[in-house]
C-alpha cells in the first residue's frame, strides 16, 4: 500500500490489524447504546414522553447485577428500541432520544 | 550609573520581559478565554509567594532571520513557589511569546527548573500551551523536547509531577505529560494528541475536529489520558491545589496530615449498601461513610467509571482508596478500568501512600472485544501492582468477590495486610449460578424438573459458599465486621501499619505487564 505524509509518499506493508480497524464516525448524541451486553428487566419510560437529563430510562441485567441507563440529556422520548425480557448486545442502540 | 540608575534599567529590562509576545499577541489569547501564562502561576500559587528565575534568558535560533527576534523568556516562565504553603516549582509556557514554540534555550529553563524540584525534592507543575518544536531550530528542539522526557522519567515516583495542558500540546509535546502522573485538562482550551487533525486526514483520510480528537472531554472520558477535567482554568486551578494538599513532597516523607475529623452524619453505612447482591448502589458513599469529614477526592471520574479511585483522609492523613463501582457497567473489571487502578495503586505506593480497597465484583467483564483488547495482559497489571505495593493495604469485601476478581482486589494472597468482610460478602470462585451449573450438571440434567433442580441447586450452593466464613475459616480474611464498624476497624488496621516493612528481593526493576 501506499502512505503519504508530510508530502513524502512512502510504499509499505499495512497490518491485519490496521486494515480491519473501525473508521471513526460521528456519534449521533441522541441515541442510548449499550456499553455491555444484557437482557431487558423493565422498561421506566415511554415513547413520548418528555425525559430530563439523568432520568431513568430502563433496566437491565447484566453480569449477575441489575444496571440503569439514564438519559443523557433533556428531551422527549423518540422511540424505545427493545423490549422486556429481551437480549442485547454491546452497542445496541435502546432509546432514541430527540 | 548609579545604583538607582542600575536599579532603574533592571526594571526596565524586567518591564521588557513582563509583556510577553505584546499587547496584540495577549488580547488574542483573551479572546479565546485563556489567561496568560503568568496569570496562570500567579491565581496557581499562594499570593506573593511566586519568585522567577530566568526572565533574561535568550533564544538561540540563528537561522531564517530568527536572530533579528527578541523572545521574552523565550517564551516560558519558570519559578518557585508556595501551593498552602507547600513548596513547588512550575513552569508555563508562554502562547503570547512565538506560540510558546520549544526551542533549545525554553527547553533549557524547562530542565533546569527540573532540575531544581529534583534538588529541592519538592513537587513540579508544567502549564503547557504551545505549538510544539519550534522548526527554526531544527534539531535543538527536539534535543530539549527528549531531555524532557529524560528527566520526567527520572523524576518518576520521586516528586510528583502534574501536567497542565492550557492549550495545544501536540506532537513529541504530548509526551512530557504522558509520563508525568496527573494531567489535567479545560473544556475548550486544551487539546492534545500525537497527529492533528489535518495530517488524520492527508494520511488516512478521516475527518474530525479538533476537540473530538483531542479536547478534554475525550481525554478524560475515552482515553483517560487526562486525570481531572474542569470547565474553566479557574476551576482547574482548585483541582490542583486541592490534589497538592493530598501528596507527599517527595518520595522519602508522608503527606501532610491535618486535624482529623468524624464523618459526616448524613452518611449512613448501614443503609448505603442493599443486601441483594444484583442491586446497584454508588460506592462512593461507602468511602465517604468512612473518611475524614466525608472528604473524597476523585480522580479519572469520568473515565472507567466502573472503578473508583481517589484520596480520602483517615485519621488527618492521606489514604488512596480503590473500589469496584457497581453503579457503572455493574463494577467489571475490563481493559480500562484495570489501568486505571493499577496505575494508581503503583502511585500511593511509590509516595507511601496507604491504601484501601473496598471489593464488590461479579469479575472481569466478558466479551470478545476486551479478550482482543488484551484484558489478559491488562488486567495482569492489577495483580502486579497490588503484588508489588509494600505500603501498607488494607482490604474490605462489601459484597461480591468471586475468582479472579476476588484474587485481584488486593486478597491476602497478593499480601494485603488486613482484610475485612461484611457479613453480606460472598466469596467464592464464582457466582451460585455458574457454580450450580457446573457442579451440579448431572444431577440437573437428570431431574424430572431440570428447572426447579437447578434452582434447588444454586439456593444451597448460595447458603454453603456465597458467605465470608468459607474464607474467614481458611484465615484467607482476617475477620467479619458489622458495617457500622468499619472506621474503626480500618482506622486502627492504618494506626498498627504505619511502620510497616516488607523487603522485597533485590533486583534492578521488576518487568510489569505494561
Amino acid at each position: 500500500m501506499q502512505f503519504a505524509e508530510e508530502g513524502r509518499v512512502y510504499t509499505t506493508n499495512p497490518t491485519r490489524k490496521y486494515l480491519e480497524r473501525k473508521v471513526w464516525k460521528q456519534p449521533n448524541e441522541n441515541e442510548v447504546k449499550a456499553l455491555i451486553p444484557g437482557t431487558v428487566i423493565s422498561l421506566e419510560t415511554e415513547t413520548g414522553l418528555q425525559v430530563k437529563q439523568g432520568d431513568l430510562l430502563l433496566v437491565f441485567k447484566a453480569m449477575k447485577m441489575h444496571n440503569k441507563i439514564l438519559s443523557p440529556k433533556d428531551g422527549v422520548v423518540k422511540s424505545i428500541n427493545v423490549a422486556i425480557d429481551q437480549v442485547f448486545k454491546k452497542g445496541d442502540v435502546l432509546v432514541v432520544i430527540e | 550609573m548609579s545604583l538607582k540608575e542600575k536599579t532603574l534599567d533592571l526594571k526596565k529590562r524586567k518591564e521588557q520581559v513582563l509583556l510577553g509576545g505584546g499587547e496584540k499577541a495577549i488580547e488574542k489569547q483573551k479572546k479565546i478565554g485563556k489567561l496568560t501564562a503568568r496569570e496562570r502561576i500567579l491565581s496557581l500559587l499562594d499570593e506573593g509567594s511566586f519568585h522567577e528565575y530566568d526572565m533574561f534568558v535568550e533564544h538561540a535560533a540563528r537561522d531564517f532571520g530568527m536572530d533579528k527576534k527578541q523572545l521574552a523568556g523565550d517564551g516560558v516562565i519558570t519559578g518557585t513557589g508556595k501551593i498552602f504553603g507547600a513548596p513547588v516549582c512550575v513552569f508555563a509556557q508562554d502562547f503570547t511569546v512565538a506560540g510558546g514554540s520549544l526551542g533549545l534555550m525554553h527547553a533549557r529553563k524547562i530542565t533546569k527548573i527540573m532540575d531544581h524540584a529534583m534538588q529541592l525534592r519538592v513537587p513540579i507543575i508544567g502549564i503547557n500551551d504551545s505549538g510544539g518544536a519550534r522548526v527554526q531550530e531544527g534539531v535543538n528542539s527536539l534535543a530539549g523536547f527528549g531531555e524532557i522526557f529524560y528527566r520526567n522519567t527520572l523524576a518518576s515516583g520521586v516528586i510528583p509531577q502534574i501536567s497542565v495542558i492550557l492549550g495545544p500540546c501536540a506532537g513529541g509535546a504530548v509526551y512530557s505529560p504522558a509520563l508525568t502522573d496527573f494531567v489535567f485538562m479545560v473544556d475548550n482550551i486544551s487539546k492534545m494528541f500525537i497527529t492533528g487533525p489535518e495530517v488524520i486526514k492527508t494520511v488516512i483520510g478521516e475527518e474530525i475536529s479538533m476537540e473530538d480528537l483531542g479536547g478534554a472531554r475525550v481525554h478524560s472520558e475515552k482515553t483517560g489520558n487526562a486525570h481531572f477535567f474542569a470547565e474553566t482554568e479557574e476551576e482547574c486551578f482548585e483541582q490542583i491545589k486541592k490534589l497538592v494538599s493530598y501528596l507527599p513532597w517527595n518520595n522519602r516523607v508522608k503527606a501532610k496530615a491535618i486535624e482529623p475529623k468524624e464523618p459526616k452524619a448524613e452518611y449512613k453505612i448501614e443503609e448505603l449498601v442493599p443486601v441483594d447482591p444484583a442491586q446497584p448502589y454508588d460506592v462512593r458513599n461507602v468511602i465517604k461513610s468512612v473518611t475524614d469529614d466525608s472528604d473524597f477526592f476523585e480522580i479519572h471520574e469520568n473515565w472507567a467509571a466502573n472503578v473508583v479511585i481517589g484520596f480520602g483522609r483517615m485519621n488527618g492523613e492521606t489514604v488512596g482508596f480503590v473500589a469496584n463501582q457497581p453503579n457503572v457497567l455493574a463494577g467489571v473489571l475490563d481493559c480500562d478500568s484495570s489501568n486505571k487502578c493499577a496505575r494508581f495503586i503503583r502511585y500511593c505506593d511509590a509516595f507511601n501512600i496507604p491504601l484501601v480497597t473496598l471489593v464488590d465484583l461479579p469479575g472481569y467483564l466478558p466479551g470478545v472485544d476486551q479478550e482482543h483488547e488484551g484484558v489478559i495482559r491488562h488486567g495482569a497489571k492489577v495483580l502486579y501492582a497490588y503484588s508489588e505495593a509494600t505500603v501498607p493495604k488494607i482490604t474490605l469485601v462489601l459484597r461480591k468477590a468471586y475468582g479472579g476478581g476476588y484474587i485481584a482486589m488486593n486478597s491476602r494472597h497478593l499480601r494485603a495486610d488486613f482484610v475485612f468482610a461484611w457479613p453480606t460478602a460472598e466469596i467464592a470462585v464464582m457466582g451460585p449460578e455458574g457454580a450450580a451449573n457446573i457442579i451440579f450438571r448431572k444431577e440437573i440434567m437428570e431431574a424430572a424438573d431440570p428447572e426447579a433442580m437447578r434452582q434447588e441447586k444454586i439456593n444451597e450452593y448460595r447458603e454453603k459458599f456465597a458467605n465470608p466464613y468459607v474464607a474467614a475459616a481458611q484465615g484467607y480474611i482476617d475477620t467479619v465486621i458489622e458495617p457500622e464498624e468499619t472506621r474503626k476497624f480500618l482506622l486502627h488496621a492504618l494506626e498498627v501499619s504505619v511502620n510497616k516493612r516488607e523487603p522485597r528481593p533485590q533486583k534492578k526493576h521488576g518487568v510489569p505487564p505494561f
